[in-house]
C-alpha cells in the first residue's frame, strides 16, 4: 500500500489519471459470420474514417486496437465522452442506409481511472471498470461511470440517464453507471415510452443526432459537422408513428426543454426495462436476433424508461435541497457517494427536495441476495423484441420466500449515496386545510410485480391512467377531524405528524369516505397497481432507490440508525422517492384498495384494483417500520384480515386526477 | 448467544414502563396446540392446518372479552417472541385475527416447523404465554418435476 503510493509520486511515475474509452461492436461474430470480408473492410474504413479522426481530434490517444474494437485514453473525461457521442453518431449515418442485420453499431463504456501506462497497453481497474461498462451498454449507446458523470454533468449539454450502482465483476466498490444521451431533448424522447418497432430506432437516433448536432454547435470545438450532416441526411423520411399510448411517465423534466419538437421519435436505443445487464455475473455470448419484429403489445419494452438526469448547461437550481451533510467519506469511496440531504425531523416544505436515487449498492452477501433481473441477452439489433422477462428466469434462482431471513443479513452502506435526481415536476396539491398534501401523478405503463417471491409473479405490465397519490401516509392530525366527526371509529393516538398506525382496512376505508365526503372530491385507497407504479417512481429495481437496502432510506428494522419497535418515525422523515413521495416503503405498511390474491395470475392489467365479495383479506403495501428490508421492497406484497387492526398497518389515500388531467 | 439476548430482551421488557406492556392475564391451564399435522409428519403439497385450544376462547382480534384470544402460526420461527410487542406480520407470522382456526397452507418442499401463538385484542402475547408445542414436517416434493425446485429455495 505505502510503496505504491510513494511510486505513484515518482516523476517517472508509469501511473497516470486518465480518461479510459472502451469500445467495441455489438454482434461482431454474427456480422463475420454473415460476410466475413465486407464486414472487415467496413469496420476498417470505419476506423480509418471516423474512429481515428475522431480520438485525434479530441486529443485522445488509441492504445490499442483489438478485433472487433478499441481501447481509447483521453486526458479530459469531457473529451472522452464527446468523442464517444461523435462515434456513435457518426455510425448512426454509416448505419442508416442499411439493413439492420448489417448495422455497425459500438458498444462504449468509459472510466476515469488511475492506470498504468505501458508502451503498449494500458493496466489497471480503470481499464476494467471501462472495459465493463462497455459490456453492459445497448449497442449504439455511451455507458459511463459516476466518476465520467462527476466531472462532465455541468460541461456537456447532454442528458444523463441515472441506470444505478453497479457490482461490477472482479471490482471491489460499485460503480454507478449513467447512459449518455445526447442532448435533453434526446431524454424527453427517452422518457416518451412510445417505441414499438426495431425499425423505430434509426429514426430515434438519428433525430437525436439531428438534435444533438444542434446542441452540438454551440458547444463550440467538434469537428464532427460532415459527418453528422450525413446523419442527417441518412435520417429515415418518416418519424415514428406516435401511439396513442397513455402519457409517459414524465417524472424528471425539471430543466429538460418542453418537448417542442415536432418528432416524437424515441430515443431510446435501450429497451428501457432491463437497465443492468451488468447484474448477470457477465453478459453472455450474444444471441443472434436478426430478426426485427414488433414487439408484442405486452413486451416490457413499453415500459417507462427509468428516470434520467438532464443537465444543462447553465444548470437551473431547483429548490436546494436542506443542507448536504458532509458525509464522511473515506477516500476509498467511489468520488460519487459523497452526501445525501439531511433529513429533516419537520416535513419537507411543499417544493419537495430532490429525491435521492442512491441505488448504492453493497456486495451481494450471498447468491439469493443477488439482484433478480436475469441477464439480458444483448441483440444485435435495437430494440429486438425481447421476450417478457418471465421466461428468462431460470426457474431454480427464483427464491421462494425466505422466512428464516435475519433482518440485517444485508451489510448496509454506512454512508449513503447522494441524491442525484432534480425535483420532481409534480404538483403538490390540498383539497382542504386538514387534507392530506396530494402529489399528482401522470400516467403511464410499467412492470408491476417481480420474479422474487410466488405471490409476486407473473411481472406484467400494467398501463396506469394519471391519478394522485398522497404525499404521505395519513397521519394522526388528519384522521382526527374524521374521528371527531364520529365518521371515523378510530381514534388517533399520538404526535400529531406520525403516521396514523394501528387501523384496519374497514378504518382506512371510513376515513377515505369521509375524506370523499368533506371534499367532494374522489378520494379512495390506491389499487394495488397504483401504489406500486407510485412506489417504484419509474424504476425497476428491487427498491426505488436500487437494487439494495441503503441506510437512512426508509423507516425499517435495520434500515436506519433509529428503531423504536413501539412506533413509527414521523412521516416524511426519510428521502422521498422521483415522484415527490414520501415513505413508499417502511413506516407504516398501507392499504390499498384490493382484496388479497395469492398472485397476478389474472391481474387486471389496466391499474384497476381488484375485488371479491365478501372479501375477508386485503392487500397491504411496503412493510412497516417493525419489518426488515426485504419487505420494504417496492414489489412485496402481504395480506391482512379486512377487519382487523395491527400497530403497524397504515393508509395513505389517493384521489382520481382531477377532470382532464 | 440466544440466550444472551433473550435474558437482554427480558431485561429490556422489565424496565419498560408497566402500561406499555401491560400482558393480558390468561387461565394458567390454557392449553393451544396444533391438531394436524402431527409431529415429524412428511406432506404432500398444500394441506390444511388445524388449531385447538382448550379452556380458552377464539375470538377475532380487538375483542377485549377476558380469556379470549386469536391464533398466530409461526413458521419456521425460531426467535423468542417478545412480550411487549404484537406478534410480528410477515411471510414467517400468519396472523388470524378474523378467529380463524384453520389454515390453507402452500410450503415449500423441505423441512418446516410450525407453532401456534395465542394472541390477545392487541395481537400481543397472554401472560403466561399460550404457545403450542412445535411440530415438525417435511413437505416432499408433491410432483418429480418440483423436486430440482427443493434444493433451491430455502425456507
Amino acid at each position: 500500500m505505502r510503496s505504491g503510493e510513494t511510486s505513484s509520486h515518482m516523476l517517472d511515475s508509469p501511473r497516470r489519471l486518465a480518461a479510459i474509452l472502451c469500445a467495441d461492436i455489438a454482434g461482431y461474430s454474427r456480422l463475420m459470420g454473415a460476410d466475413e470480408e465486407r464486414t472487415h473492410a467496413r469496420i476498417k474504413r470505419h476506423r480509418r474514417e471516423i474512429i481515428e479522426p475522431t480520438v485525434a481530434e479530441h486529443h485522445g490517444q488509441i492504445i490499442k486496437n483489438t478485433g472487433d474494437g478499441f481501447l481509447a485514453m483521453f486526458a479530459s473525461p469531457v473529451e472522452a465522452v464527446r468523442c464517444a457521442i461523435v462515434i456513435q453518431q457518426s455510425m448512426i449515418g454509416r448505419n442508416a442506409a442499411l439493413p439492420k442485420q448489417q448495422w455497425v453499431q459500438y458498444r462504449i463504456g468509459i472510466n476515469l481511472g488511475d492506470v498504468l501506462v505501458d508502451p503498449e497497453d494500458i493496466y489497471g481497474d480503470g481499464v476494467n471498470i471501462a472495459a465493463r461498462l462497455e459490456r453492459m451498454a445497448q449497442p449504439g449507446s455511451v455507458y459511463i461511470s459516476g466518476g465520467v458523470y462527476e466531472q462532465i454533468k455541468n460541461k456537456l449539454v447532454c442528458a444523463y440517464q441515472s441506470l444505478g450502482d453497479e457490482k461490477l465483476r472482479n471490482i471491489t466498490d460499485p460503480v454507478r453507471v449513467y447512459r449518455v444521451l445526447p442532448d435533453p431533448e434526446a431524454l424527453e424522447t427517452a422518457k416518451r415510452n412510445k417505441h414499438r418497432g426495431a425499425g423505430l430506432l434509426v429514426a430515434a437516433l438519428v433525430t437525436a443526432g439531428a438534435a444533438g448536432l444542434f446542441a452540438w454547435k454551440f458547444l463550440g470545438p467538434t469537428n464532427f459537422g460532415a459527418v453528422s450532416v450525413q446523419a442527417e441526411l441518412n435520417s429515415p423520411p418518416t418519424p415514428p408513428t406516435a401511439p396513442p399510448m397513455s402519457k409517459p411517465v414524465d417524472t424528471l423534466a425539471a430543466t429538460a426543454p418542453p418537448p417542442s419538437k415536432p418528432v416524437d421519435a424515441p430515443a431510446a436505443s435501450a429497451p428501457p426495462m432491463k437497465p443492468i445487464p451488468a447484474l448477470a455475473p457477465d453478459p453472455a455470448p450474444e444471441p443472434i436476433q436478426p430478426s426485427a419484429s414488433p414487439l408484442p403489445p405486452t413486451s416490457f419494452a413499453e415500459l417507462p424508461a427509468i428516470p434520467a438526469i438532464v443537465r444543462e448547461a447553465p444548470i437551473p437550481v431547483p429548490a436546494p435541497p436542506a443542507a448536504p451533510e458532509p458525509a464522511p467519506v473515506p477516500s476509498a469511496q467511489p468520488p460519487e457517494i459523497a452526501a445525501m440531504p439531511k433529513t429533516a425531523p419537520e416535513r419537507p416544505p411543499v417544493p419537495s427536495s430532490p429525491p435521492p436515487a442512491p441505488a448504492a449498492s453493497s456486495p451481494p452477501p450471498a447468491v439469493k441476495e443477488a439482484a433478480p433481473t436475469p441477464p439480458q441477452p444483448v441483440a444485435p439489433a435495437p430494440a429486438v423484441a425481447q421476450q417478457p422477462a418471465v421466461a428468462q428466469q431460470p426457474a431454480a434462482d427464483t427464491p421462494v420466500a425466505a422466512p428464516q431471513t435475519s433482518p440485517n443479513r444485508v451489510a448496509m452502506l454506512p454512508v449513503p449515496p447522494k441524491p442525484d435526481r432534480p425535483a420532481p415536476t409534480a404538483a403538490v396539491f390540498q383539497d382542504c386545510p386538514h387534507c392530506p398534501e396530494m402529489v399528482s401523478i401522470q400516467g403511464g405503463t410499467f412492470v408491476m410485480g417481480s420474479a422474487n417471491d410466488p405471490s409476486e409473479k407473473p411481472p406484467h405490465p400494467v398501463t396506469i391512467q394519471p391519478f394522485a397519490m398522497a404525499r404521505f401516509p395519513v397521519t394522526n392530525g388528519e384522521w382526527q377531524p374524521c374521528f371527531a366527526a364520529k365518521a371515523c371509529s378510530y381514534e388517533p393516538d399520538g404526535d400529531p405528524d406520525l403516521p396514523v398506525h394501528d387501523v384496519s382496512w374497514l378504518d382506512a376505508q371510513q376515513f377515505v369516505s369521509w375524506l370523499a365526503k368533506t371534499t367532494q372530491k374522489d378520494y379512495r385507497l390506491p389499487t394495488e397497481a397504483e401504489w406500486e407504479y407510485a412506489a417504484r417512481a419509474g424504476t425497476t429495481t428491487k427498491y426505488w432507490w436500487g437494487n439494495q437496502p441503503v441506510l437512512e432510506m426508509a423507516n425499517c428494522k435495520g434500515c436506519a440508525r433509529v428503531y423504536d419497535p413501539q412506533q413509527p418515525t414521523k412521516v416524511g422523515s426519510y428521502p422521498p422517492n422521483a415522484f415527490g413521495l414520501y415513505d413508499m416503503g417502511g413506516g407504516v405498511a398501507q392499504f390499498v384498495a384490493d382484496c388479497w390474491f395469492k398472485d397476478y395470475q389474472g391481474a387486471p392489467r389496466d391499474g384497476s384494483s381488484r375485488n371479491l365479495p365478501n372479501c375477508r383479506e386485503h392487500v397491504i403495501r411496503g412493510g412497516s417500520w417493525k419489518h426488515d428490508p426485504s419487505y420494504v421492497s417496492v414489489s412485496n406484497r402481504e395480506k391482512y384480515d379486512t377487519g382487523v387492526r395491527y400497530l403497524a398497518h397504515g393508509v395513505r389515500v389517493a384521489r382520481s386526477a382531477k377532470s382532464g388531467g | 448467544m440466544k440466550s444472551i439476548s433473550r435474558r437482554l430482551f427480558l431485561g429490556l421488557a422489565a424496565s419498560w414502563p408497566a402500561a406499555a406492556y401491560a400482558q393480558t392475564p390468561a387461565p394458567t391451564d390454557a392449553y393451544l396446540y396444533i391438531i394436524w399435522p402431527n409431529d415429524g409428519q412428511r406432506i404432500k403439497g398444500p394441506f390444511w392446518c388445524r388449531f385447538g385450544l382448550r379452556n380458552m376462547g377464539v375470538s377475532r382480534a380487538g375483542d377485549t372479552t377476558p380469556n379470549v384470544g386469536h391464533h398466530h402460526l409461526l413458521i419456521d420461527v425460531d426467535e423468542p417472541l417478545n412480550p411487549a410487542d404484537p406478534i410480528p406480520t410477515g411471510r414467517n407470522y400468519v396472523h388470524f385475527g378474523a378467529g380463524q382456526t384453520e389454515a390453507r397452507l402452500d410450503l415449500p418442499p423441505g423441512p418446516h416447523t410450525l407453532q401456534l401463538a395465542l394472541g390477545d385484542a392487541e395481537h400481543k402475547l397472554f401472560n403466561p404465554p399460550i404457545m403450542s408445542k412445535k411440530v415438525h414436517i417435511v413437505v416432499v416434493p408433491s410432483a418429480p418435476q418440483t423436486s430440482g425446485r427443493a434444493a433451491g429455495p430455502k425456507l
